[in-house]
């Protein structure tokens, strides 16, 4: 049984992803601004913490600093501003994934799973070198196998390929003819398309929002890559 | 109208054959009017053209070319006949007596008058004269006119330091001499005329003069028996009034004589002098010969006889009525060429020689060319006879070079005309009206402005100013006007004092203008207006101070709006996160509804179906408010880009594959491609923000998905837009066209608009209308433009970004 602590100061809010989360078996615990979470941090083992941005007294972005001083608990920010920046700051602050409001409640409950499979499995995880690992994604080349936090992704042939290719590449921008030239083994003669499908269909197995990609990500007019998390 | 005699018609040799045609036949008439113009000066106008000539009713001897050699000889016979060297030279002593006298009187009575001028100290002011006079290298002359036999003599006065005794024997002394070259002259004349007439062997002559001596080329002297013998003639009587001294023999009338005469034959007659030699006779004859005028004469009279004087007119009226024809004919056909699709106007080279230039020369050669000859046939008509019958051929020849040189200058001007270039606009003294009609107006308006800023009165400068500007010309006049005027150490102080006013002057101007500079330069710059007012004339120390204040002003709007561009900006942002909260819970909470709905917990159908509705309405909501935000920002450029060099061809494709799958459900097939139809091989390079270009390319995608009818096919086109100066593409464009499933009674334009929809009669429709607004400003903000186009139920959107610059 994992814990979840939710912190949001909008009370309907906070029922109804205690509503989602309990559904899926969490415990979850609830706060209405940052004190109130930290306080509860303390005397609870928590797997996953899910921390609105604007709250009273103390803001979800304080909160959190004060918590990665003592605890490295995956962290979901949630938050009504949806600019990059925004985004890009509450990652950098420590935070490990970002919902803007209003979200999917579904999609809310698949990155609490997510975290809370990493944090848990972490440390127990053997690293070998034929396992290529980028957060919850990892692919093992020797059984050509790849999961998702754990849990296994069915991949075609061909769609295997193409990530092992961007997975090996880890942090390049690899342009769809590339792609294609390293997996079909043949010049690439306005081929794209053909990747571009492909890959969105990697996209629609291994993250959880497929438009959002965590994992394979779209560098628009370049290509695609698969950063190091 | 036949192509072939339309080619050959504007041929040159067409126009040559005109031209050539048309010389020949002129200088035929030529040649045909000056045979009748010699036709009659030897016959006379009347009996030569009724034909008396050619019928033989004329004897030689009666015609005019006879009389005027006749007259001739007789005019330089009377000369010898009234030669008197003796009579003359008394003459000009009596002249000389009177003419000297004169001369000493005119002196005599200018020393009066100079006495006269000094009364009261008269032998004083005589001597002063007289010593002033003798001082002077006094000289006396006179001089005479050589052509006149008057005598002008000239005392010059002022230096005459001679007595009246010297006066008189210089005086004496020079007229001497003159009267001696005048003698000479006459003798000399005399000689002239003796040896004219010893040339003239043909002519006998026996002349004797008024002092007695006897001229003559005669052994003897000729009896009147002689000349009767050798069938005496004379010339007629009314012509012989000219003749003064020259009489008929026996008083006959040359009519009855004349007609005794044969064709051919030796012409006599007397010269009577009637004063000295009473029946004493002077006798010369003229005797036919090959050498002398009467043969020349002659002949002519043998050449015009026989010519048909009526054939000749009408070949002459023919050949010039001719002629015209053909010219007028050539100058309509000169300037037209055929090139064989259809008939041109050209100009040939000369032509772009002004016309009047043009003119001129062909003035000058043709007055030339008509004047030369004409002065050498005039001096051959009265000379020498035997170059008569050469008058037709240089007569014809002048004409035809005349005639060329007129044809070469009237074709110029056809042309000209013709090519609508205008005779008058080619002409140097058009060009040069028209220069001056066009400063003529330059002058008018400028001096309308003078007239009007003059009147202006200025509103922050001071009026004195202009009072200045005169006062500064004034001066400058003045100082300048004296110096021209007075001479000497005045004239150097002037000239400094003009320099140094003028260069305090100068200085003032300069110091003004370098102010005017400084303010200019601030006002043109984005810094801060910083004109040091310090120094500047009073005058643009206030333009100073208006052009900060009009900063400030400026300055303080532009704050105040770019303030007011970020408030309505973050208002926005606030609704909307203000708006976000309640909408999670509503999402979540329908969402929560429908699950349990789903299993049956929750009551009806009816409710289920609510329940379906409020969540996709929350939903919708939801990209509402996200748009909405987006749409704000972007309209306003509060956007961040990222610009960098993109491949387009790989960004459309990623595009399409996000989309691809929707549209698919649809039925609707993309079909992603170059302009020619084929598959996009090359690499598109934009220079553009990846996200924002995707966000263009999905909003247009979305769209197509959306609204596209069932089962057609959408087509994207990536091509390079329209080319610049060196013929490459500056642009790229994406081209996505689809099918409308609803009719698109819209326009372009009004699609644009925000919240605006493709179909106004459907409300249910999953899009909010601001897409297309989005795309367009996003466009916009990167450089490039979005381009809707709506054909029935074609839907064309046209995306156009910058290429990526090498």
């Amino acid at each position: 049984m994992y814990t979840v602590l939710v912190c949001d100061d909008d009370r309907a809010i906070l029922e109804s992803i205690r509503i989602y989360l309990s559904a899926e078996g969490y415990d979850v615990l609830t706060a209405t601004d940052g004190r109130e979470a930290i306080d509860l941090l303390k005397d609870h083992d928590v797997h996953c913490l899910v921390l609105d941005i604007m709250m009273p007294h103390m803001d979800g972005l304080t909160a959190m600093l004060k918590i990665r001083e003592t605890s490295n608990v995956p962290v979901i920010l949630l938050s009504a501003k949806s600019e990059d920046t925004d985004k890009i700051t509450g990652l950098s602050f420590g935070a490990d994934d970002y919902v803007t409001k209003p979200f999917n409640p579904l999609e809310l409950v698949a990155r609490v799973k997510s975290q809370v499979r990493r944090y848990a499995k972490l440390g127990s995880m053997e690293i070998s070198e034929h396992v290529l690992v980028t957060g919850g994604l990892e692919l093992d080349t020797d059984k050509k196998r790849v999961t998702v936090d754990g849990e296994e992704v069915r991949l075609t042939a061909l769609e295997y390929q193409i990530l092992e290719y961007l997975m090996r590449n880890m942090g390049h921008v690899l342009s769809s003819a590339q792609i294609y030239e390293a997996v079909w083994n043949e010049p690439a003669l306005s081929t794209e398309k053909t990747v571009t499908v492909h890959i969105r269909n990697i996209r629609e197995k291994i993250e959880i929002d497929p438009k959002n990609p965590n994992y394979l990500k779209v560098v628009w007019g370049l290509g695609y890559k698969v950063d190091k998390i | 109208m036949d192509t072939k005699s339309t080619r050959f018609k504007y041929t040159n040799i067409s126009k040559a054959i005109c031209l050539l045609l048309a010389t020949l036949l002129f200088s035929l008439g030529t040649w045909c009017a000056v045979e009748l113009g010699i036709g009659s000066l030897t016959y006379g106008g009347d009996k030569y053209f009724s034909g008396a000539a050619a019928a033989g009713k004329q004897s030689f001897t009666a015609t005019p070319v006879f009389e005027r050699v006749l007259r001739d000889d007789a005019i330089h016979l009377q000369e010898l006949a009234s030669y008197d060297e003796a009579g003359y030279a008394k003459a000009l002593a009596g002249q000389q007596k009177a003419t000297v006298e004169d001369v000493v009187d005119q002196y005599i009575a200018r020393q009066n008058e100079v006495k006269s001028d000094y009364p009261g100290q008269e032998d004083d002011a005589n001597d002063v004269l007289r010593d002033e006079i003798f001082a002077r290298n006094p000289t006396v002359s006179f001089s005479f006119h050589e052509n006149d036999y008057d005598l002008d003599i000239d005392l010059e006065y002022k230096n005459m330091a001679l007595s009246e005794k010297d006066i008189r024997r210089e005086l004496n002394h020079q007229y001497d001499r003159w009267e001696r070259e005048r003698l000479e002259a006459y003798r000399d004349s005399t000689e002239a005329e003796k040896a004219w007439l010893s040339e003239n062997t043909s002519v006998h002559y026996y002349v004797r003069s008024v002092d007695g001596s006897v001229y003559t080329n005669l052994p003897e002297k000729p009896t009147l028996r002689d000349v009767g013998s050798n069938k005496i003639a004379a010339v007629r009587e009314d012509e012989h009034a000219l003749l003064q001294g020259i009489d008929y023999l026996e008083g006959e009338s040359a009519d009855v004589l004349l007609p005794n005469v044969p064709e051919g034959a030796s012409v006599r007659f007397w010269i009577d002098d009637p004063a000295e030699t009473e029946g004493d006779l002077t006798l010369f004859s003229a005797l036919h010969d090959d050498t002398d005028d009467y043969f020349a004469a002659h002949e002519l009279y043998e050449v015009m006889k026989d010519r048909p004087a009526g054939w000749i007119l009408a070949i002459m009226i023919f050949s010039y009525l001719a002629a015209l024809a053909l010219f007028i004919r050539f100058l309509l056909l000169v300037g037209h060429v055929n090139t064989g699709d259809g008939v041109e106007t050209r100009i040939a080279a000369i032509d772009k020689v002004p016309g009047d230039v043009h003119f001129l020369v062909s003035a000058v050669l043709f007055s030339l060319c008509l004047g030369l000859p004409l002065a050498g046939m005039v001096e051959s008509f009265t000379d020498a006879l035997s170059v008569w019958p050469w008058l037709p051929l240089g007569g014809a020849l002048t004409t035809a070079v005349c005639f060329l040189l007129l044809a070469e200058w009237l074709a110029s001007v056809c042309r000209t005309v013709k090519s609508g270039h205008g005779f008058w606009k080619h002409t140097l003294l058009g060009r040069l009206f028209q220069w001056v009609g066009g400063n003529g107006k330059y002058i008018a308006k400028n001096w309308k402005d003078a007239w009007a800023n003059a009147r202006y009165v200025p509103k922050q400068l001071p009026k004195r100013v202009v009072f200045w500007v005169i006062g500064y010309m004034l001066v400058n006049l003045l100082l300048i006007n004296m110096m021209v005027n007075l001479v000497g150490p005045v004239d150097l102080l002037l000239l400094i004092l003009l320099i140094a006013f003028n260069l305090y002057v100068l200085s003032k101007a300069i110091r003004y203008l370098k102010g005017l500079d400084e303010i200019i330069t601030a006002s043109g710059t984005d810094a801060d207006l910083t004109v040091n007012e310090h120094g500047l004339p009073a005058s643009l120390r206030t333009l100073a101070g208006n052009l900060t204040v009009t900063r400030e002003t400026m300055d303080k709007a532009v704050a105040k709006a770019v303030q007011e561009e970020r408030t309505r900006t973050e208002l926005i942002t606030n609704v909307t996160h203000d708006l976000k909260t309640p909408l999670t819970s509503l999402i979540n909470y329908s969402d929560l509804l429908g699950r349990k709905a789903e299993t049956k917990e929750l009551g009806d159908e009816e409710s289920v179906q609510y329940i379906g509705v409020i969540h996709d309405q929350s939903e919708k909501l939801k990209h509402l408010i996200d748009d909405l935000l987006e749409a704000s920002k972007v309209s306003t450029g509060n956007v961040q880009l990222n610009c960098t060099t993109l491949n387009l061809t790989e960004l459309a494709a990623q595009a399409i594959a996000e989309f691809a799958p929707e549209m698919e459900k649809n039925g609707n097939e993309i079909i992603f491609t170059g302009p020619d139809g084929r598959p996009v091989t090359e690499e598109k390079l934009v220079f553009a923000d990846g996200q924002k270009t995707y966000r263009i390319l999905a909003n247009l995608l979305s769209n197509a998905q959306k609204y596209s009818a069932p089962n057609t096919r959408i087509y994207a086109t990536l091509s390079d837009g329209a080319p610049g100066k060196d013929g490459q593409a500056l642009t790229t464009t994406f081209e996505l066209k689809n099918t409308s499933a609803a009719p698109l009674n819209i326009t372009a334009e009004e699609l644009m608009e925000r919240f605006v929809r493709g179909d106004r009669s459907r409300g249910e429709t999953e899009g909010n209308g601001l897409g297309l607004s989005i795309a367009r400003d996003l466009a916009d903000l990167m450089g490039g433009s979005l381009a809707l186009d709506i054909d029935g139920d074609l839907f064309k959107a046209t995306v156009t970004l910058p290429k990526h610059e090498a």
